[in-house]
């Protein structure tokens, strides 16, 4: 057959242009540069932004001055902006930028609207600012990576809705017939981001920055985890597999590997990662068939995460030469490799054993890091400088920036990374260490916690690398803007699409789906759903997933008051509040934790990082005073210690303007509050700070009654001891 | 006491489930995409390739 011919006729059937017509009509328009540059510019502004703080928490972890002294710099709340920053500033732009100019160039059409990828940068930008204020003065719902209050959630809902129409609109009015597999990772980001968005975000507001999560205890643990493991999923993964395929493809100028590959990982990638959440409760007070599900399905996510990283390195095979020279491909490279490696790692984590040793330990953040300056840094990176020369129409800069922008960049993962992995494995070894006589070695939490401070610091010094690189980067990138121009709209030319081009017959079930994608789109939130439903439903509907426990009251309003302050300085970020049934933990801090004992805990507050010892049984450990000295300045009681101090606590009135709207939203909500307990409340609540002052007196502490710590002390002292007194008076 | 141990052990079914249909699915979509002509996946895999007239050069 005629070359000239076939190579006509194939990319008539790609295009979608009718065979046979010849003087086909090409239609011309323009690419929108403005937005993606704009997202492009936003992601590494508040990249930079992001790290600092995290450079900042680093330092906060194991320097307690380095909280600053105030309450809005501590790491309780320094910690969550950082994560948010990176997370959906840093990464959230990133996404939105690579979206917006692969997606444009891979349908061969302008975005749908203008005016909607306007509102979407801006309005996200906002979102960032107000993200930023709020966590910061301690507005927060505790939950990881959500904890943004309702407010906000409206205005995310809102751009995401913006951002959906928007994407959809563009694929409509595509002159491709095809959908490529990378928009098929954009689609299934959207859809399921709003889901597991809306799921997670269902909240009773008391006030205009407050609510309280209609589930409690285990469901809302569940619910948290189910969310937080497919953020990773669906906003740090699928969307970068999707910018993947686009933007390595690019570089490498050579197509994916494997397209069959590219589909069947996607589809087992979006279907066994939904289930994988409760791998974040192994051991918990979560039900057991339930973390079963989760180990499992955790395993078998190995498959489609290899599957994707193969293929991307693969797709590199045969350029690997070029690979040495080009600082795209050397980014892309690492990132995908990291890629590899973290969803390796995932799994084992997953494991029983191995998890029962890792969890809650600097093993946690080691994983994450991986992925988080490996995959998602590295990519964006790599990215950028292959896409800031071409919409300023320029050359980037220097290559030997950028090559010293990628060592710095290694550099900086191994010397984060490493120590975390070697304390993580010292201390989770050291905490579940016995003697010949059956006593636990280092009975003090705070004796193996000194043993990794040193890693501490090493991992300072490697996020420090990481962001100089950065810094480095960002320089680059900024002159290579000033020496080009930006194509704001890059003009391209294009057949019109005409319906039903493809007629040889071979309608094959998948092009029919990527040509409806609203199908598509429906297809793959069945395919989520079933898994999210057959994982949360029966925790749900079954009564005995839950057993009561007949000693387990509600919370007091002083308690309920301390327990908000708790959620306000972010005290979980290096507290857990769930004592996992092993002979060490039991040994360590008391009875393990029952699912029962949460049943009233709107959010549950278990946590998922031990920095701190767990609190779960720490009422009646210690005198009230103990608690009084300690948040004061923790040194005074625990000689070496590198929790911050919190001495406004001690100054700061107690606000009880909202406490009879506390106490009717938890009644909402199923709390056994009796009718018009609420117009009591405040009368209780006098009294039991009354009580807990006249205690403080005798130890020679004076202190008025309506100070925040009393409401803290209530709280920490009333931890656990549900369970505690029961047994006591059993026996 | 007993209703609820009934209960944790018809909960096994849930996993299961889950499992039957992951495999399913994951037969079906295998075998779907596995008869595809080769041809057309290639075509498929070009795509980002295609450079219209204007698009800069890689
Ligand atoms: C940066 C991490 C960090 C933060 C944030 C933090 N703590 Fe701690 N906390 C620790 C460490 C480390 C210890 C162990 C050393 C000590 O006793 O001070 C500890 C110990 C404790 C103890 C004693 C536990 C025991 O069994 O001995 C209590 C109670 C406590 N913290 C309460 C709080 C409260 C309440 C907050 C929030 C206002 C908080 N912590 C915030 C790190 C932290």
């Amino acid at each position: 057959m005629n070359d000239t011919i076939q190579l006509e006729r194939q990319t008539q059937r790609i295009e979608g242009i009718a065979p046979g017509k010849s003087g086909v009509n090409y239609e011309n328009f323009n690419y929108d540069n403005r937005t993606v540059y704009w997202f492009a510019a936003a992601s590494i502004f508040w990249g930079l932004v992001g790290m600092l703080v995290g450079l900042l928490v680093a330092l906060q972890i194991f320097i307690p001055e380095m909280n600053l002294g105030t309450e809005f710099t501590t790491f309780g709340r320094t910690r969550p902006l950082h994560t948010n920053a990176v997370i959906f500033a840093f990464v959230g732009n990133a996404i939105f930028a690579g979206v917006y100019y692969s997606m444009q160039r891979l349908l061969k059409t302008r975005m749908f609207s203008d005016l909607l990828s306007k509102l979407h940068f801006f309005l996200w930008q906002g979102i960032i600012v107000a993200a930023a204020v709020t966590l910061l003065a301690g507005i927060t719902t505790s939950h990881e990576y959500a904890e943004l209050e309702w407010p906000i959630d409206i205005a995310i809902t809102v751009v995401w809705v913006i951002f959906g129409v928007n994407m959809i609109g563009t694929i409509l009015r595509r002159r491709v017939h095809h959908m490529y597999v990378a928009i098929w990772f954009y689609l299934a980001t959207f859809v399921t981001v709003a889901v597991l968005h809306i799921v997670n975000s269902i909240e009773l507001p008391i006030s205009f920055l407050k609510s309280y999560y209609v589930y409690s205890g285990v469901q809302d643990a569940l619910v948290q985890w189910w969310y937080g493991h497919n953020a990773v999923a669906f906003f740090l993964t699928t969307p970068y597999l999707g910018l993947m395929y686009y933007f390595l493809v690019k570089a490498a100028n050579r197509p994916v590997y494997s397209y069959r590959l590219s589909i069947v990982h996607f589809w087992s990638l979006i279907f066994l990662y939904i289930w994988a959440g409760p791998h974040h409760l192994l051991y918990t007070a979560l039900p057991d068939w339930a973390q079963s599900l989760g180990t499992v399905f955790s395993v078998m996510l190995i498959a489609p995460s290899w599957g994707g990283m193969i293929n991307g390195l693969l797709t590199l095979r045969g350029a690997w030469d070029r690979v040495r020279q080009d600082p795209v491909l050397k980014f892309f490279v690492v990132g995908v490799t990291c890629y590899g490696m973290a969803t390796f790692e995932g799994p084992m984590l997953s494991l029983k054993n191995v998890n029962a040793i890792a969890h809650y330990t600097d093993w946690i953040p080691a994983h994450v890091h991986v992925g988080a300056l490996g995959w998602n840094g590295f990519l964006t990176f790599g990215i950028f400088y292959w896409m800031f020369p071409r919409i300023f129409g320029t050359k980037l800069y220097s290559t030997r920036l950028a090559n010293a922008h990628f060592w710095m960049g290694v550099l900086g993962i191994v010397f984060w990374a490493v120590p975390m992995y070697f304390a993580g494995f010292t201390q989770g070894l050291m905490l579940k260490e016995f003697t010949a006589d059956g006593v636990l070695r280092y009975p003090n939490f705070l004796q193996t916690l000194l043993q990794v401070v040193p890693m501490y610091a090493i991992r300072a010094i490697g996020g420090a690398i990481y962001l100089s690189g950065f810094v480095v980067g960002a320089y680059n990138l900024y002159m290579t803007v000033k020496s080009g121009k930006l194509v704001a709209d890059e003009a391209d030319s294009h057949p019109a699409l005409v319906p039903d081009a493809y007629h040889d017959g071979k309608y094959a079930w998948h092009r029919v789906l990527e040509r409806k994608p609203v199908v598509f789109g429906l297809l793959t939130t069945v395919v989520i759903l079933i898994g999210g439903l057959i994982e949360l439903t029966p925790t749900f509907l079954i009564k005995s997933n839950v057993p009561t426990i007949a000693s387990v009251k509600p919370y007091t309003p002083l308690e309920l008051e301390g327990r908000d302050i708790y959620i306000g300085e972010g005290c979980l970020a290096c507290h857990s509040q769930m004592v996992r049934p092993f002979r060490s933990e039991t040994e360590r801090y008391g009875e393990y934790s029952k699912a029962g004992e949460y049943v009233y805990d709107h959010p549950f507050l278990w946590g998922s990082k031990r920095t701190g010892p767990d609190l779960h049984r720490v009422g009646g450990k210690y005198s009230d005073s103990w608690h009084y000295n300690h948040m004061e300045n923790p040194v005074s009681m625990s000689p070496g210690s590198i929790m911050p101090p919190y001495p406004w606590l001690l100054e700061k009135d107690l606000d009880v303007s909202m406490t009879a709207e506390k106490i009717k939203a938890m009644r909402k909500l199923g709390v056994p509050y009796a009718e018009g307990y609420e117009n009591r409340a405040l009368e209780d609540l006098n009294k039991q700070a009354a009580e807990i002052q006249a205690r403080l007196q005798k130890d020679g502490i004076q202190t008025p009654a309506n100070k925040e710590i009393i409401a803290l002390i209530a709280y920490l002292q009333r931890l656990g001891t549900d369970v505690k007194l029961a047994q006591q008076t059993q026996n | 006491m007993r209703h609820f141990l009934e209960n944790v052990t018809g909960l096994e079914i849930y996993p299961l489930i889950s499992f039957v249909i992951f495999i399913v699915f994951f037969v079906w979509v295998t075998l779907r995409v596995a008869t595809r002509s080769r041809r057309e996946v290639a075509e498929m895999s070009q795509i980002p390739l295609l450079e219209s007239n204007h698009e800069s050069k890689a």
